[in-house]
This record gives structure tokens, C-alpha cells and sequence, in this order.
């Protein structure tokens, strides 16, 4: 089962903390709010009032933070690649050279302002995922969504169309993995060879999966019919939205961080 | 009790129609245990979602009548009155948690928040589920899966639980474990229990036993009186108990042996023999 562990989707990190225990709506929204904040910063010293506000958020909701070191795994080659092109290919003044390699005053400071914009990004919506379970999440989206289900964007169904998605995705991994073991034990060879032939030999495993995902996605509507479900008809919800103290917490902080990194750029 | 009067369904292929089922009768009288058995192919699921409201039968009713009051009588409503259980736990469970599965009927029906919140705790605790309230299903054993279903249908409180071959794909220990809670559930709740399977643990301890074959049910009756009749047990392409197979053999040369389905009524018969 190595690759269903190794592939953490969502990184849900259950707790109980404040931050954890607040709506999903609330810190969807702020998120894309701190999102568009640190997009708008101009300069490093700007991210100041996002990252006040991330340092308090992480430390009140106790994820502890080789969970937030695990999350910037997967994109630490894209800021390497990033931060090096930076650093050398900014024109400015020299402050070390050799040979042909040159490295700027201005190409460090670029840097160091990509790397800053990466590494929020990424914090800020790993303390999102790892404080709300995925069903919140969805749940959230189709709240977001809701204003354009009059307009006939039909939110709830998309919102559980992803929960299925989400539910899903271990099972069907763990499938691939038998099918790999199954053709591999006929003889298959995986991954082996030229691209074409590693291609080809997917085929073998793309097709069983294929078939046994349609069954299942038919099965999987006759149980949901069994239980009641009619597509567009209206469901109530398991998860009630209670307002709780921190969601006004993380409104006016989002809103006095973002308002904050706007006027600083626009007056200092 | 739920009655089927004269219940035939069919299919309309591209080859042209095909008759799956044909004139069935039958009654299902509330907190029995009864099975349909049959060759593969022969209708038992397709009986088993007519009953549970999922199809509607081509001509003839299915009609439930609460308390076996033929005054009101009112057509199954699929979860509510009747809930069907599958055979493959992977692929009947919906949301990413336990107990967020075991609220999707519940959030169906459109229960008040507080109802839900009730129910899923008494549905957990019925099943003994209350550790895995937070589980995903992937991380569950497929007995485990199977009692989350079993969860997600009796929280909605139907009067009859369908198991369509559900416990065919699990290992015996797991097979034994959600046969026990099942039968535990009909003595406990008194729901009326209907099991669509090849097993004979499980036709033995039903009541009444349905055999289907080619869309016609060629008997109806104790398992008993199905397994006394050799040309049902042959339609039905049905496996005997050791303990039957053997009293047919000592019927060979006691004629009076009786037919005994369990080793127990066998060891009982043979002592009375000298
Ligand atoms: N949607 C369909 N399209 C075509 N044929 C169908 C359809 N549904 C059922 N059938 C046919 O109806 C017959 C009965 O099917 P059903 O699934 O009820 O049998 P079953 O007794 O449950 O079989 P099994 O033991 O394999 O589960 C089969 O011959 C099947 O091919
Ligand atoms: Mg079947």
C-alpha cells in the first residue's frame, strides 16, 4: 500500500483547537483573501501582517510544524528552481562573482521576496486543509458556491460529487496497486523501457481500472437511491454551522492583515 | 408485512424484451427472517429492488401494509421502509468518515440536526461501531464496511432489512461476525430480515426460503420442505447440508429416517435408531 500512504490528500490533521473548531466557510474565505494579500505585496517587508497573523494562527491551532515541513516538501524543488533562477539572473549590482556566474544585490532581494510569496502560499492553505476535515471543506465550497446555484450552478451536488471524489481516491489507489501486483505477477513489465513501451504497458492496468471504476460508480448509484438520495432534491445537513467566537477572530484579523499589506503598499 | 401480488418486471434490451421475473407471490410478515436462493442469474436482485422500491414491477404490486392492516396500504418507499444492503462494501459507502456516512440517508430524509445527531449515535452503538466514529471507510475491514452499511441503513429506521449477497465477499470470520449482528438486530428491533444468498448457514436459519430459478419462484416454504424436495433443490441449483446428504443415505436403508439439517438433529435421529 505504499502508494496510497505516501499520496496525503487534502493533509487533514484532526484536533481540537480554535482554529480547527471554527467554520470552513470562514477560513475558505480568508484563505483566498491572505492568498490574494500576499499577491498584491510588492516588497518583503510587506507580508508583515500576513505572517503576524499565520504565526498566531499556527500556533493556536497546535499543528505542529514538521506537519507544515511536510507540506513544503512537494513544492521544494519549484522554489529551489525558482529562488536560483532568481538569484542569477537578476541584473543589478555584483556583489559576488566567478567566472561567468554573477550574483546581484537586486537578484537576492527577488529572491528572497519568491521564496517568502512560495512559502506562504503554501502555509497558508496547509493550515486550511490540516485544520478542516474534507467534508467541511466541501461543505464550505458549496456555501461559497451557493449565491450561483440561482443562476442553476447546482453547488450542493458539486459539493458531494468532491466528498465522493475524496472518499474514492484511497480505494481506487489501493485497486491500481492490485492490478499492478496482478499483471506484474503474469509477467508485465511496468515502467521499464523507452517511453512508448512504459506507456504501452499501462494499457494492461488503465483498462481493469477503468472497468471496475464504471461498475463501481453504478453500484455506487443504486446504493445511493437505496438510501433515499434523489439528484436535486433537497438534503438537510449532518454538520451544523454554529458561529463561534474565533470565526469573528479570523474575519477581522484577515481583514486588518489584508487592508494592512494594501496600505502599505499603497503609502510607505 | 410487505405483499407481492402477481409481480412480473422486464427489460426492454436492444436484442428486444426480457422477461427477468414472472408472477411472483409472495409475503413478508414483519420481524421474519426469510431467504431467496437461486442460480446466478435468475432474478434475485432484481426481486430484491423491486421489494425495496428501487424498481417498479413491469404489471402486478408491491405493497407494504403496516402491521398487516390491509387498510393501509401503501406503496415501499426505498430507506425508509426497506433497506437494502450490497455486496461489495467498497462500493456502497459514500462519505469520507463513519459517521458521516451513516448520516447520508438521514440527511435524505431531511432530519432536524438534532434527530441526526441522536440516530447516528444509536446506529454506532447498535453496531458496536462507536471507535470507528471518525474512520474512513478504506481504513475499515470489509465486515467493518459492511456493519457501517448495515449503520447507514438502520438509522433511517425501515421495517425490513434486505441483504443482497452481503456477506459474500467477506472471509468467514467476518462473514459469521455480520451474520450474528444481523440476526441480533432481528430479535433485538424486530425487523423483519430478507437474505439474497448462496450459503446455507444462512438459508438455515431463515423461516420461509424462496427459490428462484429462470424468473419464477419455484417455491416458497420452510427450509425444511425446500430441501425435502428434490426437484426444487435441483431448479435452485441448491447445495445440501452434509447432515441432509447423509439422511438420505441412511433413508436408504432405515426408510423412517427423518430429514435432519443440522449434525445436531442428525446425532439426535441416529441415537434413537437402536
Ligand atoms: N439492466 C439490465 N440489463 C440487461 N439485463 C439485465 C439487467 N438487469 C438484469 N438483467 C438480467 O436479468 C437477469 C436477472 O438478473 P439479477 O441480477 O436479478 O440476477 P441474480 O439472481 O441477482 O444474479 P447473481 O446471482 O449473479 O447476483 C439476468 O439474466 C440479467 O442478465
Ligand atoms: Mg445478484
Amino acid at each position: 500500500m505504499a502508494l496510497s500512504r505516501s499520496f496525503v490528500l487534502g493533509q487533514h490533521y484532526p484536533g481540537n483547537s480554535v482554529v480547527h473548531r471554527s467554520g470552513a466557510l470562514v477560513k475558505l474565505v480568508s484563505t483566498i483573501a491572505l492568498m490574494v494579500g500576499v499577491f498584491v505585496a510588492t516588497k518583503t517587508a510587506q507580508y508583515t501582517p500576513i505572517v503576524l497573523l499565520l504565526v498566531v494562527g499556527i500556533g493556536v491551532s497546535r499543528i505542529p510544524l514538521r506537519f507544515f515541513a511536510r507540506g513544503l516538501k512537494p513544492i521544494l524543488f519549484l522554489i529551489v528552481l525558482t529562488v536560483m533562477v532568481q538569484i542569477f539572473f537578476t541584473p543589478g549590482t555584483a556583489i559576488w562573482r566567478f567566472w561567468f556566474v554573477r550574483v546581484t544585490r537586486e537578484g537576492l532581494g527577488l529572491a528572497g521576496f519568491i521564496l517568502c510569496r512560495l512559502v506562504l502560499l503554501t502555509l497558508v492553505s496547509v493550515l486550511l486543509t490540516a485544520s478542516t476535515s474534507p467534508i467541511e471543506l466541501t461543505d464550505a465550497v458549496s456555501d461559497l458556491l451557493k449565491p450561483l446555484s440561482r443562476i442553476g450552478v447546482p453547488s450542493a451536488e458539486i459539493a458531494l460529487v468532491m466528498s465522493i471524489a475524496m472518499r474514492f481516491v484511497p480505494t481506487i489507489l489501493e485497486e491500481t496497486e492490485r492490478i499492478i501486483r496482478a499483471q506484474v505477477s503474469r509477467g508485465a513489465r511496468i515502467g521499464e523501457g523507452s517511453l512508448v513501451v512504459r506507456m504501452k504497458s499501462f494499457i494492461p492496468i488503465l483498462i481493469p481500472l477503468f472497468v471496475s471504476s464504471f461498475r463501481r460508480a453504478d453500484d455506487l448509484a443504486i446504493a445511493m437511491e437505496a438510501r433515499g438520495f434523489r439528484v436535486g432534491s433537497p438534503r438537510t445537513r449532518y454538520h451544523a454551522r454554529h458561529f463561534q467566537s474565533f470565526d469573528a477572530f479570523i474575519f477581522l484579523g484577515t481583514a486588518a492583515a489584508v487592508s494592512g499589506v494594501i496600505l502599505w503598499r499603497l503609502f510607505l | 408485512m410487505i405483499r407481492l401480488d402477481k409481480v412480473s418486471y422486464q427489460i426492454e434490451t436492444s436484442a428486444g424484451a426480457v422477461q427477468v421475473l414472472r408472477d411472483i407471490d409472495l409475503e413478508l410478515s414483519d420481524g421474519s427472517i426469510s431467504a431467496i436462493v437461486g442460480p446466478n442469474g435468475s432474478g434475485k436482485s432484481t426481486l430484491a429492488r423491486l421489494v425495496s422500491g428501487l424498481l417498479r414491477p413491469t404489471s402486478g404490486s408491491v405493497r407494504l401494509l403496516p402491521g398487516g392492516d390491509i387498510q393501509t396500504v401503501m406503496d415501499v418507499r426505498p430507506g425508509l421502509d426497506v433497506g437494502l444492503v450490497f455486496q461489495n462494501p467498497d462500493n456502497q459507502l459514500v462519505a469520507t468518515t463513519v459517521e458521516d456516512d451513516i448520516a447520508f440517508g438521514l440527511e435524505n430524509l431531511q432530519l432536524p440536526h438534532a434527530e441526526m445527531v441522536q440516530r447516528v449515535g444509536d446506529a454506532l452503538h447498535l453496531l458496536g461501531l462507536e471507535q470507528f466514529r471518525d474512520y474512513p471507510p478504506h481504513r475499515l475491514s470489509g465486515g467493518q464496511k459492511q456493519k457501517v452499511a448495515i449503520a447507514g441503513v438502520l438509522a433511517m429506521k425501515p421495517s425490513f432489512l434486505i441483504l443482497d449477497e452481503a456477506t459474500s465477499l467477506l472471509d468467514p470470520t467476518n462473514r459469521r461476525e455480520v451474520m450474528q449482528t444481523v440476526l441480533r438486530l432481528n430479535g433485538e428491533l424486530g425487523i423483519g430480515v430478507v437474505m439474497v444468498t448462496h450459503l446455507l448457514d444462512e438459508v438455515l436459519v431463515a423461516s420461509r426460503v424462496g427459490v428462484l430459478a429462470n424468473g419464477e419462484l419455484a417455491a416458497w416454504d420452510s427450509p425444511r420442505a425446500i430441501f425435502s424436495n428434490p426437484a426444487v433443490v435441483k431448479l435452485g441449483d441448491l447445495v445440501l447440508p452434509l447432515s441432509a446428504r447423509a439422511s438420505f443415505l441412511m433413508q436408504e436403508r432405515w426408510t423412517d429416517f427423518p430429514l435432519c439439517l443440522t449434525p445436531e438433529e442428525f446425532a439426535r435421529a441416529a441415537c434413537q435408531l437402536s
